[in-house]
């Protein structure tokens, strides 16, 4: 757990480490309050998993899983603005995995484009070879 | 559901995240998607790695679950429902990557087939225009056919021709019918007429006579419909002699005319010096 350094409480138990032990998240609740820095990196990963997205052109292939990972990493730094950083570290994390996912997404369309190309073309080959023999 | 929960772990006094109850049915179903996918051999094949990271946060998502965070359950069930979907695509991927394979084994094999083909059929081609050349050879009278890397020379003697003319005998005229039947059957071949004389009268005379000689041959091919563009004109005159001039004999072998045939696709080459085992060159 990060040391105090906002007076501001956004949330009642800091779920950042996930295996924190059980009692400093039970000290953690009694004392009402805990505090993190902002996810900045998570964000930033987002943002990079997001532009690889793209480069994998999910625009075109996976545009509404992508669509899905824009809109959480929007909400995240909505989050941030309003120093929820708890709530912002989950989307942009959240966003994370939805490119991720976007990506996944538009390279199998692609390969399965590709695969129905060569199929039509050696189809067409086949045609070829026999109407020739 | 999950403030009956609560209440049962407030019931049995438990650690606040140390519970065990029945899980939520959106625990349940992940756990359903990470079985099949576990049991899935394409994805152990295609995407372990995947599928590696889908079991960790499924795992992460029951921890969350235990400790009783129902905001961060949320969560990383989000994430275990997305790394599942990601190990489901990559499965497919890989499939769709594998059936790519075949069929660029598929094509070669294809390929390779078609190739056997052509040469199978080139083989049958050759065979058949060389039994045609066989048969022509043997057909021709008074010829004597030779091949060369030149092509298959047919060489027409003198006695097929008018004395000092360029007129072709009847034995002559029929062999040029013969040649014209072989050059319709192959419309590959085209065929170069070269004039010989020997070395009596002037240059300019035996030049003359032996362009009239090949004229006469190609003029006949042209009659039986042979299209001018498969036929060529050499005039040696008294060049390239196959034997002395010193004797009638001699003369007589040097006075011909030799048709050249080969494939439109080959160049033709002009007669060598030594083409005919000459022993004595004279002028």
């Amino acid at each position: 757990m990060k040391t105090t350094k906002k007076s501001k409480c956004k949330s009642l138990t800091n779920a950042g480490p996930r295996k924190a032990g059980l009692a400093l998240l039970m000290a953690a609740a009694i004392a009402g309050c805990s505090t993190m820095e902002p996810p900045r990196n998570d964000l930033s990963q987002a943002r990079t998993f997001i532009d690889a997205a793209k480069q994998d052109e999910a625009d075109r292939y996976a545009a509404v899983t992508l669509n899905r990972a824009k809109d959480r990493l929007d909400l995240a730094q909505t989050a941030m603005d309003k120093e929820d950083y708890l709530r912002a570290k989950y989307l942009a994390e959240e966003a994370m995995v939805e490119a991720k996912l976007a990506s996944s997404q538009a390279q199998t369309e692609k390969m399965k484009n590709a695969l129905n190309e060569v199929n039509q073309s050696l189809e067409s080959m086949n045609k070829e070879i026999e109407s020739e023999y | 559901m999950r403030h009956s929960m609560i209440i049962a772990v407030a019931a049995s006094s438990l650690l606040l995240s140390a519970c065990a109850s029945t899980p939520p049915e959106s625990l349940v179903e992940l756990k359903q998607k990470l079985d099949s996918l576990e049991s899935n051999e394409q994805t152990n094949r295609f995407a372990p790695v995947a599928l590696k990271e889908a079991q960790d946060q499924v795992r992460t998502t029951e921890s969350a679950w235990n400790k009783d965070n129902e905001a961060l359950y949320d969560h990383e069930l989000y994430l275990a429902e997305r790394y599942i979907e990601i190990a489901e695509q990559e499965t497919e991927r890989g499939e769709v990557q594998a059936k790519l394979g075949n069929t660029s084994e598929r094509r070669k094999e294809m390929i390779l087939s078609q190739q056997e083909k052509e040469m199978e059929r080139a083989r049958l081609e050759a065979r058949e225009a060389k039994e045609k050349l066989e048969a022509l050879k043997t057909e021709m009278e008074n010829v004597k056919a030779e091949q060369t890397d030149r092509g298959l020379i047919l060489t027409m003697g003198d006695v097929l021709f008018a004395l000092n003319s360029a007129e072709l005998q009847p034995g002559g005229e029929k062999n040029i019918e013969k040649l014209a039947n072989f050059m319709h059957e192959n419309v590959e071949t085209q065929v170069t007429v070269e004039g010989f004389t020997d070395s009596l009268g002037s240059e300019q005379y035996n030049e003359k006579l032996s362009e009239k000689r090949a004229q006469s041959v190609v003029d006949l091919l042209e009659a039986s419909n042979i299209d001018s563009s498969r036929l060529n004109i050499k005039a040696y005159g008294e060049r390239y002699p196959v034997a002395t001039n010193d004797t009638a004999a001699g003369r007589q072998q040097n006075r011909r005319v030799q048709l050249v045939i080969n494939n439109q696709s080959d160049r033709y080459q002009g007669p060598k010096a030594d083409e005919s085992g000459m022993q004595t060159s004279s002028n």
